[in-house]
């Protein structure tokens, strides 16, 4: 466990060189959230930025031969793997305390373009969504470095893109009857179970994408 | 424990190159060099030890122990210092301990900031900033501050000048005054071994030709020079990298083989790379 | 006592040091049972391998000058007369078996050998 700490604040301390730029990120999603009327453009500048920023351990690490400097500390494969998924994790934390908050902040001056129960909802849906898009794009990453692996990065955001933009037409298409406004209604009626299962469906991602980084990242020559 | 690193029969195949049942020990208290040509095995085997690349066969034990089902604890006691920087570049030196020092239950800071010191590198000063000398004395400053029993460098020398290599010879020669340490030390630069190397480890195409005292090594062969003609045929057959030129010839025999030589030529001691060049060892030939 | 080697002399450098620090009891700067250098401590000052010293040392024990007690170092080993004695006849013995032989290479008489000692011997004196 300790070994795993320690990793995760070497991730931390390894991101120094894009540390202004990550800063800076942030401060215009604050300011943002704040001083727009919708605070859902926020939102979709910490969806976009996110799976970036979580990329960039990878792009460091092969830049500054840093699976050589994992190798000469006393690390398991595996600790650098849980370590880097814990990374993640803790970011998308903070990233969800970012939004909340800021949302909260605003409602005190303004009220919000959405109900609070909408906003959970939201979030979960957000890290049910990073959390996919890690999932795919980790394993690749461990196997293939940043520079290979950067292409295939993209594909899950496309993925998803594709899906959100495609479902009304898909649902047309297949004359699948599906109306779209009860299930919208249904979804709103039982928003507690249903962020409950959208999160859990994120964490379930994340332990299947680990277990076979963990596969791949244990026999990969360095 | 008297070996403090055992390799058996360790094997590893890539497409273009294999390592084959490379074995040897280096005992504690000793300095080993790691000769052979670029491309000759030197960094695969050590990146075998260091689990950066997984074996198809053999053993590996360290300490005497083995080196991956103790990886954690024998990790703890190795220094590693390699022929470029594996730390991020933006980081300044203090960043360095920062990031490195919670691996390492016997990280002494003190040791540390007193190392580098003594090479002159300024704590607040990038990695990036640091020449290449400064680097690998940076690598140094790291490993010895963990309390290490065997520093393994991979390289460390080639890029240097004579002033910092002998630099770290001196720090190598400290380092071993205490028997219970060693240190394995690769390099294709074999006049950093011609004092400081208690044992010589040849590796060539993947394998290993020699493995034992320098002295030995040395002493098993003379350069031997002649005029032209002076040979007959079974003798020149005894001379090894055998070289004819327009004044006379000259080559590597065997110590044991001078009685057969004709009383006109000229024997004298060789050096390491006199039998990197003319023996097979060295995987050139001039045959 | 000082050591000073030369890595250019085609003598070794491990037999380099037995002669000096045999030169050094012999003259009396080392003293029975005087404390030597450590032989990583000498390896480290004189810039050689901890082997090379090592061999020094070992010889040195096995002919008797000095003895290595565990954990403490090597002491110079007290003088037995006779016993040094007996091993200046005996290297004496093998310079002249050498000189004589030497000699039959170039055909030298034996009066010849006798003339060319007994006017080295002088030459000794007169310096």
């Amino acid at each position: 466990m300790n070994r795993i700490l320690s990793f995760v604040k070497l991730d931390y301390a390894a991101l120094k060189p894009y540390i202004k730029s990550i800063y800076m990120f942030v401060v215009i999603v604050v300011f943002m959230g704040l001083v727009n009327d919708s605070i859902s453009l926020m939102f979709t500048m910490v969806m976009v930025g996110l799976p970036m920023i979580l990329t960039y351990p990878f792009a460091i690490s092969e830049k500054n031969n840093l699976d050589t400097l994992y190798s000469t500390l006393s690390l398991d494969r595996k600790d650098v793997v849980v370590g880097r998924y814990a990374f993640v994790l803790i970011n998308e934390i903070i990233a969800i305390l970012v939004l909340v908050i800021v949302a909260i902040i605003k409602s005190n001056f303004k009220p919000l373009d959405m109900s609070s129960e909408e906003l959970v909802l939201y979030v979960c849906i957000l890290s049910m969504f990073f959390s996919f898009i890690v999932s795919f794009q980790y394993p690749i990453l461990f196997k293939l470095g940043y520079s290979k692996a950067k292409l295939y990065t993209y594909i899950p955001m496309m993925i998803i893109f594709f899906l959100i933009g495609l479902f009304p037409s898909i649902v047309q298409r297949l004359n699948l009857n599906i109306d779209l406004e009860a299930v919208g209604h249904m979804i709103f009626t039982n928003l507690v179970p249903i962020s409950l299962l959208t999160f859990s469906l994120g964490i379930i991602f994340l332990v299947l994408s680990a277990l076979i980084s963990m596969k791949i990242y244990e026999k990969k020559d360095i | 424990m008297t070996n403090i690193l055992e390799l058996s029969n360790l094997t590893k195949k890539f497409d273009s190159f294999s390592l084959n049942n490379v074995s040897f020990s280096l005992p504690k208290g000793f300095i080993m060099g790691f000769i052979g040509h670029n491309g000759a095995g030197k960094t695969t085997t050590i990146k075998l030890i260091l689990d950066m690349l997984k074996k198809d066969s053999g053993s590996i034990k360290v300490f005497g122990k083995d080196n991956l089902i103790y990886k954690n604890e024998v990790m703890e006691r190795i220094g590693v210092v390699m022929d470029s920087t594996y730390f991020v570049e933006e980081w300044n030196l203090a960043d360095l301990e920062a990031s490195v020092s919670p691996f390492y239950k016997n990280w002494n800071s003190k040791k540390y900031n007193d190392l580098l010191d003594d090479f002159y590198l300024d704590k607040s000063k990038k990695i990036k900033e640091l020449s290449r000398g400064m680097k690998v004395k940076l690598m140094i400053a790291v490993a010895l501050s963990h309390d290490a029993d065997l520093l393994i460098l991979d390289e460390p020398t080639s890029g240097l000048d004579a002033v910092s290599r002998n630099e770290l010879m001196d720090i190598l020669s400290d380092f071993i005054t205490d028997e219970n340490k060693g240190v394995l030390f690769s390099t294709h630069i074999t006049t950093d071994l011609e004092r400081v190397a208690d044992f010589i480890t040849f590796i060539n195409k993947g394998e290993i030709v020699y493995s034992g005292t320098r002295e030995e090594l040395l002493e098993k062969y003379l350069v031997i020079k002649g005029g032209r003609g002076v040979l007959e045929p079974s003798q020149r057959e005894l001379i090894l990298g055998y070289r004819e030129h327009s004044v006379g010839f000259d080559g590597l025999i065997e110590a044991s083989m001078l009685r057969m030589m004709p009383e006109s030529v000229v024997y004298e001691p060789c050096n390491l790379d006199d039998i990197l060049v003319r023996t097979n060892m060295g995987g050139n030939s001039y045959e | 006592m000082n050591i000073i080697i030369s890595n250019t002399e085609g003598i070794p450098i491990y037999e380099q040091i037995k002669e000096q620090i045999k030169a050094a009891i012999f003259s009396g700067d080392l003293k029975d049972g005087d404390l030597l250098p450590s032989i990583r401590q000498l390896a480290k000052d004189l810039q050689i391998s901890v082997i090379t010293t090592m061999r020094a040392y070992n010889d040195l024990e096995q002919e008797g000058f000095i003895v290595s007690v565990q954990g403490k170092g090597s002491y110079v080993k007290p003088k037995n007369p006779e016993l040094i004695k007996e091993k200046k006849l005996l290297e004496i013995e093998e310079h002249l078996l050498a000189a004589i032989n030497a000699s039959k290479l170039v055909k030298l008489s034996q009066e010849e050998l006798i003339d060319m000692l007994k006017f080295l011997i002088e030459e000794e004196s007169n310096d």
